[in-house]
């Protein structure tokens, strides 16, 4: 159980345009996690990732946040496992 | 729909050439053309470059939907530097009004990026109509 | 709760003062545009995510009742985790307005309605406006309006801000809700949260009734599990140290029972709640041809990684076209009039001559310095704004992120950065929009290094005279040296004061939407009317006192002709000045006259040439020979570097005096003086060896 799910799950700064994934986790300080938490993404959410270069910002969507650009380091912090 | 791309792709060539044929005056230090037909200075050099890519990458994406919007950037880039060149020129004739005035103002109603803004303005229309209704 | 039901039964005759309101709302909602039109326009803001870092204030009267309406900054929730939210907060709680309108975007309702649900805890009387009605209409978005009304027990009105519609029933409502108690809004956060939470709202329930405050208790409650710093420190100011600690005392226990952070499960138990009034009220379709399908079209080719950037730098072409070239007619316009027509005007209206000399050459001076500024700022602004309002401008700072990143800032501030190389002015202006302190600051110490449009004619001239075979390449090196010191004066800041903090964002990307020109022109015009009162005052003041330094000298009076003669301006204080500093300038080997026409450039560095003009006693044409003579290349070279990287004008270093403080504006100008000599004094003495 607890192995197949380790295989789906990976940083959002990694997963390919075009994808739907589910937020797992936020890593990092209070700041930050509650931030994203405010502005609807939080564990259990779906998006979808609009725009990844792999290295830079992130561009995110769904009904509820609407879009957002995440930055770089914040993408790396959200643990996510795809959807399709 | 290869029509309205092919339409696109012909302004785009112009761009395009009108810039390489500035660059090869610059590097010769030749005169190949009347002045009016070429970019002014590299900044604007540029810009036809990005314009005439827009309008090249339209036309190579026509069968997907991406296309629409390519189109539209073009378009409206096309018309904007129009607007401005249009803007600068009455200006100065308002503020130069001299006799030779009006022959600076027909010289530069004929530059190159009017006329090619003039006929992105029907592909931009009919972009809007497609995207909007 | 209690504490609104007193005020509530107030009559509306019976009020004297104005009703204070405050507007507030998520970034990009149309909260400008609403606020705008309900005060008719007296106070404008831009639209970048986050953009409205000041307080604006606007009147509005009806039937006798006047209102005042305070516009908040754009925030996404009531937590102080940002300067924004600070700010928001700080008013809502000291500011007492007596009703909230909420600005909504309809299409993502969800998102808006967690700061309703939080000002509802707060106890506010809350007003919703659901704009964007129109697009939500074109998205295929649903709200039952009626029902989430009913729900929130809170007055909910559809408007389209741009076309007017629904202000009308709008302010009908804040009419109707002056008398009408707070609504009664209660989340249930779960047994065991709840418990906690009422535990803490009988520790201070009667200490808040005791000082007769007007604050919801149990919202009290709800800030101290989530353990919000702003509130603890409220309340250890106010003598409730105990209080503090119990209420942390109870957290932790809850904290170790749920094994979970307490703050989260609230976050999540909000959401919970929005996301079933969701289920319950709003409904999506796809639709046709939505908004979102051309913005997701669009970004596609404008933050393309290559075509993207070539759109981005192509766009700034025509900006700077558009500001500097066409707005440059104008200027020549104000010039000329200022300089011919007023000037003469003036100076033959007005006796004795010290008085006309005080308007023409002080005053007049300094009108003229701030009103040439103005085509230029305005086309700018224009076209900003334009970006702006379309939405573009996110997508600018997407683009630049990774290259901004280095330096620790985010793509947001690589706007202001190249803004700079037009004019410093709106450059430094612009970091308003930027999300931290910290990175405001930086890039406003990264500006004056961008060599701004007025010192070129600097580097043109001492080229002419230096380096006629290499003139471009030299002016290029000028442009890239500044960049360079601008990139290393980051480095080194964040390194010196922020320990190479990288800036950790989230960040709105709105729709592309077509820009309104009534928007765009108010916009530009509230930013144009700033920079007048602000930076033209301290230019106008400035003006005057060098004007009073050139005319006296220590034996007294010299009179205006000492502006005109280089024999008499050499006995005024500007001279002795020049010549105290003449030491200091020693190993640089500048006279007195290089010094106090850079002096004279601390006004504007477009006077530069012309006091160099004044103080050798030749015209600005004969100019280039005359110093060709006095200095050698390398001394030139040297005077470039130094007045490329010296003190930006005046106006510059009042505006960043508004936007990031006296005491950082400060060890700024020390900082690009020191930066400026040293770099100055490098090249004369490494030139010297390398020749
Ligand atoms: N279609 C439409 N556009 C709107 C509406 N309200 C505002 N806008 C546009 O939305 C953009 C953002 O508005 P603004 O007031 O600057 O947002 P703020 O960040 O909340 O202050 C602007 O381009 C407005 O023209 C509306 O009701 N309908």
């Amino acid at each position: 159980m607890r192995g197949d799910k380790l295989d789906n799950v990976l940083p959002l700064s990694v997963v390919k345009e075009g994808k739907t994934v589910r937020i797992v986790k936020i890593i990092g300080g209070g700041g930050l996690v509650r931030r994203l938490y405010e502005i609807g993404l939080l564990p259990g959410v779906e998006v979808m990732i609009v725009r990844n270069s792999g290295f830079g910002p992130v561009i995110i969507r769904n009904n509820v946040s609407g879009t957002f650009c995440l930055g770089f380091g914040v993408a790396k912090k959200i643990i996510v496992e795809v959807v399709s | 729909m290869k029509t309205v791309a092919g339409y696109g792709l012909i302004i785009g060539i112009t761009y395009i050439s009108s810039t390489l044929i500035f660059l090869i005056e610059n590097m010769s230090g030749t005169r190949l053309l009347i002045p009016q037909l070429l970019p002014e200075d590299g900044g604007m050099a540029f810009y036809f470059i990005t314009v005439g890519s827009l309008y090249g990458y339209a036309y190579f994406k026509s069968r997907e939907k991406i296309f629409e919007t390519v189109l539209l950037v073009a378009s409206i880039m096309s018309i904007a530097i129009m607007l401005v060149q249009l803007l600068n020129s009455t200006l100065n004739l308002m503020i130069t009004l001299t006799s030779n005035a009006w022959i600076i103002a027909t010289y530069n109603l004929s530059r190159i990026e009017i006329i090619l803004g003039l006929l992105s303005i029907p592909l931009l229309l009919r972009i809007r109509r497609d995207i909007y209704e | 709760m209690s504490c609104h039901e007193s005020r509530a039964g107030s009559t509306l005759k019976a009020r004297q003062k104005a009703i204070k309101i405050g507007i507030i709302g998520n970034p990009n909602v149309g909260k400008s545009v609403l606020f705008n039109k309900l005060t008719k326009g007296k106070a404008w803001v831009g639209n970048w995510p986050g953009v409205t870092v000041e307080k604006k204030v606007g009147k509005l009267t009806l039937d006798g009742i006047s209102f005042e309406l305070v516009d908040l900054p754009g925030i996404y929730g009531l937590t102080a985790y940002s300067q924004d939210e600070l700010i928001a907060r700080k008013f809502l709680l000291e500011g007492k307005p007596e009703i909230v309108i909420q600005v909504t975007n309809a299409i993502n309702l969800e998102r808006n309605l967690y700061l309703t649900i939080q000002l509802l805890e707060m106890g506010f009387k809350l007003v919703i406006a659901l704009n964007m009605a129109d697009l939500a209409e074109k998205e295929g978005v649903k709200i039952d309006v009626d029902g989430l009304r009913r729900e929130l027990r809170t007055p909910i009105i559809p408007t389209i801000a741009v076309k007017n519609f629904g202000l009308n029933q709008l302010i009908e409502t804040i009419k109707e809700q002056l008398d009408k108690p707070a609504p009664f809004f209660k989340i249930d956060y779960g047994p065991e949260i709840e418990e906690a939470i009422e535990k803490i709202r009988r520790l201070i329930d009667s200490p808040i009734r005791r000082l007769g405050l007007k604050i919801d208790p149990r919202w009290l409650a709800i800030r101290l599990l989530e353990d919000d710093n702003d509130i603890v420190q409220r309340l250890r100011d106010m003598g409730f140290e105990d209080i503090v600690s119990e209420a942390r005392h109870i957290r932790d226990e809850l904290q170790a029972q749920l094994n979970e952070s307490v703050e989260v499960l609230i976050i999540e138990k909000r959401y919970e709640y929005l996301l079933n009034l969701s289920r319950k009220y709003v409904r999506r379709k796809t639709a046709e041809k939505s908004l979102t399908d051309l913005t997701d079209g669009l970004d596609k080719v404008l933050t393309h990684p290559i075509l993207g950037l070539m759109v981005f730098v192509s766009i700034l072409y025509l900006l700077f076209k558009f500001s500097f070239d066409v707005a440059s007619s104008l200027t020549e316009v104000i010039r000329v009039t200022f300089s011919q027509h007023i000037h003469d005007l003036v100076k033959n209206s007005l006796h004795p001559e010290f008085i006309s000399s005080l308007f023409v050459d002080g005053v007049l001076n300094g009108v003229g310095t701030i009103l040439i500024f103005i085509p230029n700022l305005l086309f700018l602004f224009i076209g900003i704004s334009t970006l702006e309002d379309t939405g573009y401008m996110a997508r600018v700072a997407f683009l630049s992120d990774r290259l901004m990143n280095r330096l620790g800032l985010s793509g947001r501030a690589m706007i202001p950065l190249l803004i700079g190389f037009g004019c410093n002015v709106p450059a430094v202006m612009s970091t308003r929009v930027l999300g931290s302190d910290r990175e405001r600051r930086l890039s406003v110490f990264m500006i004056p290094f961008m060599s701004c449009s007025a010192r070129l004619p600097i580097f043109l001239l001492l080229t002419l005279a230096f380096f006629r075979e290499n003139q471009l390449i030299v002016i290029l090196s000028m442009y890239f040296l500044g960049v360079f010191i601008a990139v290393l004066t980051a480095l080194l800041f964040n390194n010196l004061f922020y320990r190479k903090q990288v800036a950790g964002y989230v960040m709105d990307m709105p729709p592309y939407l077509n820009p309104s020109i009534r928007n765009i022109l108010a916009k530009s015009w509230e930013r144009i009317r700033s920079f007048l009162m602000k930076a033209g005052t301290i230019i106008l003041l400035m003006s005057v006192v060098i004007w009073v330094l050139s005319v006296t000298g220590p034996e007294g009076y010299i009179g205006p002709e000492a502006l005109r003669d280089v024999e008499l301006l050499s006995r005024s204080w500007i001279a002795s000045f020049s010549r105290f500093l003449e030491p200091l300038f020693k190993p640089l080997n500048w006279d007195w006259r290089i010094i106090a026409s850079l002096s004279f450039g601390f006004i504007a560095k477009e006077v530069v040439v012309s006091s160099l003009a004044v103080l050798y006693n030749v015209g600005v044409e004969s100019l280039p020979t005359v110093l060709s003579d006095s200095l050698t290349p390398l001394a030139a070279y040297s005077l470039m570097t130094f007045a490329l990287l010296y003190t930006p004008c005046m106006a510059t270093v009042a505006t960043m005096r508004n936007e990031v403080g006296l005491r950082y504006t400060l060890l700024m100008v020390l900082y690009q003086l020191l930066i400026a000599y040293t770099a100055a004094y490098l090249i004369l003495s490494i030139g010297g060896m390398v020749i």
